[in-house]
């Protein structure tokens, strides 16, 4: 009688649990196949395929009252290279009461009102590991506590991040500073969401997640090595709408940021060094105080959106000895799409182009929504060399591809 | 067309007891004037019939609270898939006693780029279609009383329902569909059909309320259909899991932090 009992307990509790606790699960699968552009090098690059990529999704999403939780991850197959990656995209736990929040575990975020080009946001590290997602500015995930204060106009966020990310790059992996608490990572981010603008300031103290090159001399030749160094950052932002604009800024400096000095430089330095007998002591980077600014408009009508940005990026203080030739690096980008068909049909076309080089990237692409699940695009990633210089976007020319995207989302 | 769409038009209320001497525009002040709760929470179904003749569907959750001198209402997509969690978050501003109104407040939440963006106000998108689908945003939000004339035109019944014909024509020539027929019942002063005609004069779109329900003294359709008489779709908007002011909907919930940290469900 008494296990009938528990069983109707342990029943009636369940059900009721299964009732008031959601658990959601979704995801998509995603075929993406692209080749070099015909005007790429016929020796390396033309009709060869630079993108082979199939991926699955998954996201279970649960909640309960302030309570939730959430772990996505993600399996890829790279035809190309032939290779399976598997990877926990996120993974938390978080409370969120009607003041306060806490999240705590693998998580994404991103900071700054910028499109597509980071300034203040340095918290999630770059995903630089293939073509497909060096273009769509796809962030790593931070293994993080955040704590949140929320009021109807303002929230703060303050986040200790005690294990190092670096950016993730395709073929190079080194050394990331020792797990310790005195190498962890922090940010902070007051917002203030009002009629007249929506500004944010956010102060960060970290590690720079991509690496500096060291070279050593050996008797086989030269060994490049990387390290991670520290960095600081302090910045704001603000979006001012004004009738059928948007006006968006977005600023940040870094103090005493490191600058990669340039390779001949540092063997040049080691070889010195070595000459008087002493250890190689020469430093990889040098200090100098950077400041990063951005200014932006959207606009939005009858399907039409449109964006235009200028940034520049200044670095104080003597370039010498720097792989960095100029003090002041400048762009502009620009993006238009439209959506057709009840919005089943969207026709995009964004672009950046580097004033120094006159160098450029654009990504014109068609997108059609076959049917509620299933996505189709095309499209192209289109690098072209300035005319003097290949400059920043222009290097990548020989990765320039066509491209064809589906998706299935549930 | 007054009463948003969004909170679902139609409210009882003030039965119409100076009927035989009202003019078009105290009836549609009238319409204007119908009590609202203050608190509204619900789901609601789009579908969108192509002229080919399949249909796309929508879901969404929807929440709402009228503090007054603003109403906040949000918007979360639960399907399609791709686009679930992307959130809209409205600050609908009223009107003055000078029959101005402030531009509306307009974030959107993109989950997949993890960040809110500011939009601008509706007023700029206010042709534009809504989420694909008939509607445009002007029809899901307040129409300004002050911006439009209007004429009775005389009496029709609606689904057996006697209605008040009133003709309502933008005072700025602009709009996409300058001019509309207002079908508002005698009985409760609540909306129950709209002929809109484009810039040419042509009949463009037709909305039907239906499936009428009274929670709480609150009557509102819980199905209301668009249909685009020139290009032969249309689409439809059905609501379910309505609760009014239900206590369920704090201060908290319509804020950017909420969206950001996906509160609404």
């Amino acid at each position: 009688m008494k296990k009938l009992i528990l069983s109707a307990i342990f029943l009636l509790f369940g059900f009721q649990w299964a009732i008031s606790q959601e658990v959601k699960f979704s995801g998509n699968i995603e075929t993406l196949w692209g080749a070099g552009a015909p005007w790429t090098d016929k020796d390396t690059a033309r009709g060869r395929m630079t993108l082979g990529e199939t991926s699955f999704t998954g996201k279970i999403d649960s909640y309960f009252g302030k309570s939730s939780a959430l772990v996505e991850g993600s399996a890829r197959y790279d035809s190309i290279e032939d290779s399976q990656e598997f990877s926990v995209d996120e993974c938390w736990l978080d409370y969120t009461s009607d003041f306060w929040g806490l999240r705590i575990g693998r998580q994404k975020t991103a900071w700054g009102k910028a499109d597509g080009i980071d300034i203040t946001n340095v918290i999630c590290p770059k995903d630089l590991s293939s073509l497909a997602v060096m273009t769509t500015n796809e962030k790593c995930a931070i293994d993080a506590v955040r704590f949140s204060v929320n009021g109807n106009q303002f929230t703060a966020d303050a986040y200790w991040i005690p294990f190092f990310t670096p950016a993730k790059l395709s073929d190079a992996k080194f050394e990331k500073p020792e797990s310790k608490l005195s190498n962890g990572e922090g940010g902070l981010k007051l917002s203030g969401y009002f009629s007249v603008l929506d500004f944010s300031f956010y102060g960060f103290y970290g590690w720079d997640d991509m690496p500096f090159l060291d070279y050593t001399m050996s008797a086989e030749g030269v060994n490049v090595t990387g390290e991670y160094k520290r960095m600081a950052m302090l910045g704001i932002d603000a979006a001012v709408p004004i009738k059928e604009t948007v006006l968006r800024m977005e600023a940040a400096f870094f103090p005493k940021r490191h600058f990669q000095k340039s390779s001949g430089i540092i063997i040049e330095e080691k070889m010195l060094s070595a000459g008087k007998g002493s250890c190689s002591s020469a430093e990889s980077s040098l200090e100098r105080n950077e400041l990063f600014a951005l200014a932006g408009l959207d606009w939005m009508r009858e399907g039409w959106t449109f964006t235009a940005q200028y940034y520049c990026d200044y670095v104080l203080g003597e370039l010498e000895n720097l792989e960095r030739e100029k003090a002041l690096q400048q762009g502009a980008t620009l993006s238009v799409s439209k959506k057709l068909l009840s919005d089943t049909l969207e026709l995009s076309f964004s672009g950046v182009l580097g004033l120094n080089d006159f160098d450029s990237f654009i990504k014109p692409a068609v997108t059609y929504s076959l049917s509620d699940q299933i996505n189709l695009s095309g499209g192209a990633y289109i690098f072209i060399p300035g005319p003097d210089r290949d400059g920043q976007y222009g290097s990548y020319k020989d990765l320039s591809s066509g491209y064809a995207r589906c998706k299935f989302s549930f | 067309m007054k009463k948003t769409i969004f909170t679902l038009s139609a409210f009882l209320m003030g039965a119409g007891v100076f009927a035989q001497s009202l003019t078009g525009y105290e009836i549609m002040k009238k319409a204007d004037e119908v009590p609202e709760p203050v608190t509204s929470s619900s789901t609601a179904t789009l579908t969108i019939h192509t002229k080919k003749g399949s249909d796309r569907k929508r879901e969404v959750i929807m929440k709402s609270k009228d503090y007054g001198d603003v109403k906040k209402e949000v918007i979360v997509f639960v399907t399609p898939k791709d686009v679930s969690g992307t959130g809209y978050l409205m600050f609908e501003y009223e009107e003055d006693s000078n029959g101005n109104k402030k531009d509306s407040d307009n974030w959107l939440y993109m989950p997949a780029m993890k960040k809110t963006r500011r939009i601008a106000s509706s007023g700029s998108e206010s042709d534009g279609s809504f989420m694909g689908t008939d509607f445009t945003y002007r029809d899901m939000g307040d129409r300004n009383l002050n911006d439009y004339d209007y004429k009775l035109l005389g009496e029709e019944s609606v689904d057996g329902t006697e209605c008040y014909k009133v003709e309502c024509v933008a005072k700025d020539k602009t709009e996409k569909d300058p001019r509309y027929i207002s079908y508002i019942a005698k009985s409760d002063f609540i909306l129950r059909k709209c002929e809109l005609f484009d810039r040419q004069n042509q009949l463009h779109r037709v909305l039907t309320c239906t499936n009428f329900t009274t929670i709480k003294g609150f009557t509102t359709a819980q199905r209301m259909k668009m249909e685009n008489v020139q290009s032969g779709t249309w689409s439809l908007f059905e609501t379910a899991n309505i609760v009014y002011d239900g206590g369920d909907i704090d201060d908290s919930m319509l804020t950017v932090a909420a969206l950001e940290k996906g509160r609404i469900r």
